[in-house]
């Protein structure tokens, strides 16, 4: 069906009047379409990139943050480093008299104890150079645990007992906080590895957030 | 060949039903808490007197701190898993002790794990830095472990809840006998149930005599006595006639139930689960166990042998 007249119609609104009174003081090559359309595509690549750009990179620093970040009780993986390292250093120490300083084990253990404490150091909470820290640590420190528990007896089993549940306790933990992080790192991950997230993320600075593993 | 095909056939079906049958014992065990039950004993070893001594001593410590202890006993090897992974999963399923302070205790007790069995104790994240691992161990070392290996689990558990609960009262600074629960409160007594149940002992001993000595007077049961001819100085007052009986007292009201732990009725704190022996303690606290939503960050200390 077909309208036997084009009738005109306007459109009334408060914003518009205002709007109209805007372009009437515009300069006139602002008036014409390309340039309306100009700035149109300019508020997009802005809304884009710079108001995408800046979640993208909030939602980084938060997926960060989750590493370092501490509970209620002032617990997190960083207080569970340090409570591991204390009871590797005790367990090293309740060791050395019964098994002797120049003992494999023993040896084996300060040397990872002292790669942890230098890692610290250098790099302080990336993931995956603390992950290949830890690994090292907890196998030395396992080893040394099963040679000095077997050789020792009453008050020395006992304490070697009570370190050893320290740190196996405070792996649990880190593992677990860490299995938690690592999967809000690999969704952060894929999100910004699809387009345009992955152009964002790169104007931004913001690459892959590291994860808890073994990066090798 | 019919007949042989059929038989073919059933046998491999009965193998198949088998081996669906076996899957379920190789997995991990599977969590089963009650939230108005302190104690979870799925491997059948704790007495009822352990288990209403367990939920009397953590309804009490709820009431007076909001810590709770928690018994969890696995009835299956724990397959595939850490002890400290069951325990982490059994404490947060549970929810022990009080949201907001975490400060729950969890003793996971695996029996029928290899070597004489297994145990682990894992406190809430509250508790971290004041229950400190050479303290569970002294626990586990000094209260569980010398009645574990003699496959006294009721001693060893009951010593252990006690110790954790005295130290959970010098934590909090309460005592169970100052809870709310006031003259209501239970003190564990070693030797309390043992001594409790002679005394009974006695008592139907000596009301049995008294029956037998009675039914064997001549004219039996409630033959009148005779009177006795008391010396001259002594002068027996008349006898007064007997007054007829006094009517039976009217029927008590109904009431919700006595005690218990988490009876129905107006009391707060959840639902009875079910009818329990009289026990040992007297009165037991109102309101009864209620999970308090409490939580663990995992981490603990288990058996050393």
């Amino acid at each position: 069906m077909q309208l036997e007249q084009q009738e005109s119609f306007t459109i009334h609104g408060p914003q518009l009047e205002i709007l109209g009174e805007v372009e009437t003081k515009l300069p006139a090559p602002a008036k014409k379409r390309p340039v309306a359309a100009g700035v149109l595509a300019l508020c997009v690549l802005v809304s884009v990139f710079g108001i995408g750009g800046n979640a993208l990179k909030s939602q980084y620093r938060a997926v960060c943050d989750t590493y370092t970040a501490t509970d209620k009780y002032g617990h997190g993986i960083q207080q569970d480093f340090d409570t591991q390292a204390d009871a590797a250093a005790n367990l090293i120490r309740l060791c050395e008299p019964v098994l002797g300083s120049d003992n494999d084990a023993v040896f084996s253990a300060n040397a990872a104890l002292d790669a942890w404490n230098t890692s610290a150091q250098e790099n302080g909470a990336q993931p995956p150079v603390q992950y290949a820290a830890n690994k090292q640590l907890y196998s030395a420190v396992d080893a040394l645990y099963a040679v000095g528990s077997a050789k020792a007896s009453g008050d020395a089993k006992r304490q070697m007992d009570t370190q050893y549940d320290a740190f196996v306790s405070a792996q649990a933990t880190i593992e677990r906080a860490a299995a938690a992080y690592n999967q809000q790192a690999d969704a952060y991950n894929k999100k910004t590895a699809a387009f345009p997230a992955n152009v964002i993320s790169g104007l931004w600075g913001v690459g892959e957030v590291p994860s808890f593993s073994n990066t090798q | 060949m019919k007949h042989a095909t059929k038989r073919l056939w059933a046998g491999a079906a009965a193998l198949a039903l088998t081996g669906a049958a076996a899957l379920p014992a190789l997995a991990a065990p599977k969590i089963s808490v009650s939230d108005t039950n302190a104690v979870a004993d799925h491997a059948d070893i704790l007495s009822a007197d352990t288990e209403d001594y367990i939920n009397s001593v953590s309804t009490q410590l709820q009431e007076a701190c909001g810590a709770q202890i928690g018994v969890y006993t696995l009835e299956d090897m724990i397959g595939n898993s850490t002890m400290e992974g069951v325990a982490y999963e059994v404490f947060n399923t549970w929810g022990l002790g009080d949201a907001e302070q975490d400060n729950g205790v969890l003793l996971l007790l695996a029996p029928y794990e290899a070597d004489g069995g297994d145990y682990y104790i894992m406190r809430g994240d509250g508790l971290e830095s004041q229950l400190s691992y050479s303290t569970l161990n002294s626990i586990l070392q000094d209260d569980l472990e010398p009645n574990w290996v003699k496959g006294d689990y009721d001693t060893g558990t009951q010593r252990a809840v006690s110790s954790i609960a005295n130290r959970l009262c010098r934590i909090y600074g309460v005592s169970l006998s100052d809870s709310s629960a006031g003259a209501n409160s239970v003190s564990y007594d070693r030797g309390g149930a043992d001594l409790m149940q002679w005394i009974l002992i006695l008592f139907a001993v000596i009301l049995v005599i008294a029956l037998i000595t009675n039914l064997m007077r001549p004219g039996g049961w409630g033959a009148p006595r005779r009177r006795r001819r008391g010396p001259i100085f002594l002068v027996m007052p008349p006898r007064r006639p007997r007054r007829p009986p006094p009517p039976p007292p009217p029927p008590p009201p109904p009431r919700g139930g006595y005690g218990g732990f988490g009876a129905p009725g107006p009391r707060p704190g959840g639902s009875r689960p079910g009818p329990r022996p009289g026990g040992f303690g007297g009165a037991r606290p109102s309101g009864g166990f209620k999970a308090g939503g409490g939580s663990s960050r995992g981490g603990g200390v288990g058996r050393h042998r």
